[in-house]
């Protein structure tokens, strides 16, 4: 579908029909907003100019959005497997020394160590059991339970 | 033309130009935000062209680019009707000054605010001290004891809420 922009003659008459009207007044901000995005594209501009890959905006929020993930998993992981608070070792002392974990420090190491180990165990479990191998002669094959 | 040059440029069209830009596209459209947004395109796409424009007529140039862009808008997908050529300008180009025009500004101005007023809080205060006393968000934050960039996410929102409320009304 063809768009039906206005002719000269008709932009004309527009522009002094507009201008003998009072005009509308502009908000302060409207300026600023204007050059700031200007400045944006003088920026992007320099940048591709200067061989400077510029990522579409799409791609620097997957990559940001991506980020923020991991930081999220990493916290959670923290919380999950770091019970104590900041400075409260002490309560720990006597059960890592009956566990022969040996001082605080590396009790804590250990702690994590066992945790994780736990945790990948529990996750091989899981996926080995999604998965059953079934000899049929010399070929094997993978299937489902 | 260099970028010092070119923005310098933008900004002495900016103006001389900004309130006839934004009278067009407003009476066009007859939305506010839209005649804004519109407005802001039309300045950035001739900051983009600067270097092919011969300088000629720059007035004329400009209200090419705003009156392009507003027939764009008229017949993007979502309007539900899309008007001739005619329908669009008729009103602009015939209708002679009235007591109605005089009172323009007034009028956006009050409907603005009855808009601000609509969104909840605390959207409400910021739009309100944004959009319709034109305070920078440095001074809203002040005033309201936040965040200038809690306060820049405020007014963003709010923005999209008035363009909903805008576009709903003139349909």
């Amino acid at each position: 579908m063809t768009k039906e922009y206005l002719s000269d003659k008709e932009l004309q008459r527009l522009m002094d029909e507009a201008e003998c009207a009072p005009l509308l007044a502009a908000p302060s901000y409207l300026k600023t907003e204007i050059l700031h995005k200007a400045d944006r594209i003088a920026a992007q501009r320099k940048g591709a100019s200067a061989g400077i890959p510029v990522l579409p905006s799409s791609w620097r929020l997957a990559f940001y959005s991506l980020k923020m993930g991991f930081a999220a998993v990493a916290a959670v992981l923290v919380l999950l497997y770091i019970p104590m608070g900041p400075g409260d070792f002490s309560a720990f002392q006597p059960k890592f020394q009956a566990e022969g974990r040996g001082n605080i420090f590396t009790g804590i190491t250990s702690m994590v160590d066992q945790k994780t180990n736990e945790f990948c165990g529990r996750l091989s479990e899981l996926t080995n059991k999604e998965f059953v191998i079934v000899r049929h002669g010399p070929k094997q094959s993978l299937q489902r339970p | 033309m260099d970028a010092i040059e070119a923005r310098n440029r933008l900004e002495s069209m900016i103006d001389r130009y900004q309130r006839l830009v934004l009278t067009i596209c407003y009476k066009t459209t007859g939305d506010y935000f839209a005649a804004q947004d519109l407005t802001q395109e039309t300045f950035l796409s001739a900051y983009t062209h600067l270097d092919t424009f011969d300088g000629a007529n720059e007035k004329a140039w400009l209200c090419r680019i705003a009156a392009n862009k507003c027939t764009d808008y008229l017949k993007s997908a979502g309007r539900r009707q899309i008007p001739s050529r005619e329908d669009s300008f008729a009103g602009l180009l015939s209708e002679r000054p009235s007591p109605e025009q005089q009172a323009l500004d007034r009028e956006v101005r009050e409907q603005l605010l009855s808009h601000c007023k609509r969104l909840k809080p605390p959207y409400d205060v910021v739009a309100r001290l944004y959009f319709y006393e034109e305070r920078r968000p440095d001074e809203i934050a002040r005033l309201t004891g936040r965040n200038v960039k809690t306060v820049q996410t405020q007014i963003y929102r709010a923005r999209d809420s008035l363009r909903k409320i805008y576009r709903k009304e003139s349909g």
